[in-house]
């Protein structure tokens, strides 16, 4: 990284770091400091708040240093240039790297927020991977995008779900709606990858290990906690409910 | 005495686990796993232990040690085979490796250079676990010693410690790295009177921030996104491996090379929060440094090979001292073992000994039998284990992303893991980026607890009053090493410094005379 771009992004950590220090202070200052808590009288040595006064204050002193040390090396000065530059350019979208990255952070957030407390951790995960390593795994920003604005839809859906009671609603009507709605678009998304792939037999190969590894390896993660080490999943729909019968019949 | 006994527990160990089918089983493949870990770029040695963690939590703590060391020791010297075979360093430990494993495998000795890196790490494995037998019951003995204040400043001078020596960029931000630990350390209900600190009234805050999902959260998703926000990737081609020979002529010939990597890496691995790559560049550079032939390195010279992957290895015994006499993880994959440790209900640090006697034997004896299982694993199936190489890093991450997930649930059972989990992995994938450590930060968590209880306990007993910090003499040298790491870095000092040698130079510096 350009050694003033380091020096930039120093002066807004140190900035960050001496603005939490802060709101630390404030919020240890609320912290028993002499007055009794829970029958304990204190002094200063035994109050809860010692040590993250402590803390708090070496974060402040240092994130001061940081921030010193940056204007000193050219990171303000670097800053004031990248935003006013920025605000004179034309935005023309995010770069590549920032598309990717993003379309990671809705996978990681939208798995742990939306999908785990709420569908079956089978599909869930399987969804989870078929989506992943078909946005990475082809090299293509054309598919990757419209994987992310797909999983960024359903997710939406089922958040608007969840916020409204229509999740609770609808799966009280029939047993797992959502399971359902969350299979038919795993199934649909298999199928694009399916047609994606058509013509080009490289694409097909991997096509196959992207289908199998997310069918597959879910499955095997749960026969393994679930059914050998008796881990109850997060959630267990109508997927792992299938497999809880199929397991019991077997016994 | 003491060592004789050491020793006579190391031997019964090491024959009740050669004798014990189901162990020798789990022993080799946990080995095999963690080679696989380790030559698939991507994946490191602590996410390796990390995950084996979650599944081995419900078992017993004599399988879980077996398979968390056996994979950590895996997983270190798997790095070389990418370094050799396609010149991507599977791990970063192995990353010197490649400078001249590569052009040795390029002119058709890969085989060669295999077999050199595996008997080196063998030998590695073998002299670091030689140095935990040696030194972590006696360093435990003296720190049974230690009083409240001598382990508050043990804890911060470890923080102070790594922040200096593992940040990449200036000191401070190794310092704010490892102080954000101490801060995450803070959150929960505080030990000694329950009160509720930075809690915000979330219930499942109250127990604190679990450790293992935090750890996991820290190095497993920063390494998923790095790896998948990369460029295209390239074709992996992979040279071609004949015969792997164990090459014991060779480094008979290099032995005090061996040893003075060894002790390299058991003095870094000792260091906390330095790792196993640290170890590798240091010896590397020490042996280029005293080579007659300086110039023949990183064009194919064995000695390189040597150098890196004998202290790399021998740097895993380093780590594990300091984690089990004082419970300050040496290096990251360490950091992980004590949190799996903890898991398992076993404190280490000086009472360790006490509390659980023979477990210092126990643990070097699976180092031992991991470094043969290493060793053996490489020579019969070597052409396989290259194999995994080819597999591209995008179509393992998403399902190490899954294995994360389902780690940090399995560990509690709470969903409230996963919610954490993700914030931390991002702050930590961000402050790499800002080129921040993170491994202070790690060990900041770790020992955050620990700090606080001990500074409060002493203050406690001494009434308030300091001064014992500086009439023990542990804590006063402890109090002045913590000094001189700050005073050593300010600017103004350095400055001086600076001024001072050069007129003393000066001073003694004729006219005239070059």
């Amino acid at each position: 990284m350009d050694k003033f771009k380091l020096r930039g992004l120093d002066f807004i950590s140190g900035l960050f770091f001496v603005l939490f220090s802060i709101w630390g202070f404030i919020e240890t200052f609320k912290m028993p400091m002499t007055e009794t808590y829970g029958g304990v009288a204190n002094v200063w040595y035994v109050s809860p708040a010692l040590f993250p006064l402590i803390v708090n204050g070496g974060i402040l002193i240092l994130g001061g240093g940081l921030l010193f040390f940056a204007i000193k090396q050219g990171g303000f000065a670097y800053i004031k240039t990248a935003v006013l530059e920025s605000a004179k350019k034309k935005f023309t979208g995010l770069s590549e790297k920032n598309q990717k990255f993003a379309i990671i952070m809705l996978f990681l957030s939208g798995l742990t927020y939306v999908f785990i407390p709420n569908i079956d951790f089978y599909l869930t995960m399987a969804l989870f991977i078929l989506v992943f390593i078909s946005a990475f795994y082809f090299e293509d920003m054309g598919l990757l995008r419209k994987i992310g604005f797909s999983y960024l839809g359903i997710t939406s859906v089922l958040l608007v779900l969840k916020i409204t009671g229509l999740m609770t609603y609808l799966n009280k009507l029939f047993d797992y709606t959502t399971d359902v709605f969350v299979l038919i678009f795993l199934f649909i998304m298999t199928g694009v990858l399916v047609v994606y792939c058509k013509g080009d037999a490289e694409k097909k190969k991997k096509s196959r290990r992207v289908i199998i590894t997310s069918y597959l390896s879910p499955f095997l993660l749960i026969v393994f906690f679930k059914f050998l080490l008796l881990i109850p999943m997060p959630k267990e729909g109508g997927i792992i409910d299938l497999m809880n019968l199929v397991s019991y019949s077997l016994k | 005495m003491i060592a004789f006994d050491q020793i006579t527990a190391l031997f019964t160990n090491i024959w009740s686990i050669a004798t014990d089918p189901f162990s020798m089983i789990l022993l080799f493949g946990s080995t095999l796993l963690g080679i696989i870990f380790g030559a698939l770029p991507g994946l490191t040695a602590t996410l390796g232990v990390a995950l084996l963690t979650t599944v081995t939590y419900g078992m017993s703590i004599e399988i879980a040690l077996i398979a968390l060391l056996a994979i950590y020791v895996g997983a270190i010297y798997g790095g070389s085979y990418g370094s050799i075979l396609v010149n991507i360093p599977g791990t970063p430990a192995a990353a010197a490796t490649a400078l001249d494993g590569y052009p040795l495998a390029l002119k058709g000795q890969g085989g060669r250079a295999l077999g050199l890196t595996t008997t080196a790490s063998a030998i590695g494995t073998v002299i670091g676990m030689v140095f935990i037998v040696m030194l972590a019951p006696a360093v435990s003995d003296i720190a049974l010693k230690f009083a409240s204040f001598e382990f508050f400043l043990l804890a911060f001078l470890g923080i102070m410690l790594s922040g200096t020596l593992a940040t990449p960029d200036t000191v401070i931000k190794g310092w704010i790295a490892g102080f954000l630990g101490l801060w995450l350390a803070l959150v929960g209900r505080d030990a000694l009177q329950f009160y509720p600190r930075f809690t915000f009234g979330i219930m499942e805050l109250d127990s604190g921030i679990d450790v293992v999902p935090m750890l996991i959260g820290a190095f497993g998703i920063p390494q998923i996104i790095s790896v998948l926000t990369q460029d295209k990737s390239k074709d992996v081609r992979v040279t071609t491996v004949s015969k792997v020979t164990p090459e014991w002529s060779t480094l008979r010939h290099n032995i005090l090379g061996v040893v003075r990597a060894s002790l390299i890496g058991v003095g870094i691995g000792a260091v906390p929060g330095l790792g196993e790559d640290i170890a590798a560049w240091v010896s590397y550079g020490a042996a280029k440094n005293s080579s007659k032939h300086p110039e023949t390195f990183g064009k194919g010279e064995l000695q390189g090979i040597v150098a890196s992957e004998t202290a790399n290895n021998a740097c895993i015994g380093g780590a594990i001292i300091p984690l089990l006499s004082l419970g300050i993880p040496g290096s990251p994959p360490a950091a992980m073992l004590l949190g799996a440790f903890i898991l398992h209900g076993i404190q280490p640090g000086p009472m360790l000994a006490v509390e659980h006697p023979g477990f210092i034997a126990k643990v070097s004896a699976i180092i031992f039998l991991a470094a043969i299982a290493m060793w053996v694993i490489c020579m019969l199936l070597v052409k396989h284990v290259v194999k995994v190489i080819q597999i591209s890093p995008k179509l393992f991450m998403p399902v190490v992303a899954m294995l994360c997930f389902m780690g940090s649930y399995a560990l509690g059972l709470k969903i409230f893991n996963l919610y954490l989990m993700v914030p931390i992995g991002l702050l930590c994938y961000f402050l790499g980026e800002m080129k921040y450590p993170v491994a202070p930060l790690v060990i900041g968590v770790i020992l955050g607890s620990m700090a606080d209880q001990s500074l409060r306990r002493g203050l406690m007993v001494s009434q308030g009053s300091l001064t014992p910090m500086l009439t023990r003499p542990v804590s006063l040298i402890l109090v002045i090493c913590v000094l001189l790491m700050f005073i050593t870095q300010i600017p103004a000092y350095k400055r001086m410094m600076a001024n001072v040698t050069e007129s003393v130079g000066r001073l003694f510096h004729k006219p005239g005379v070059k």
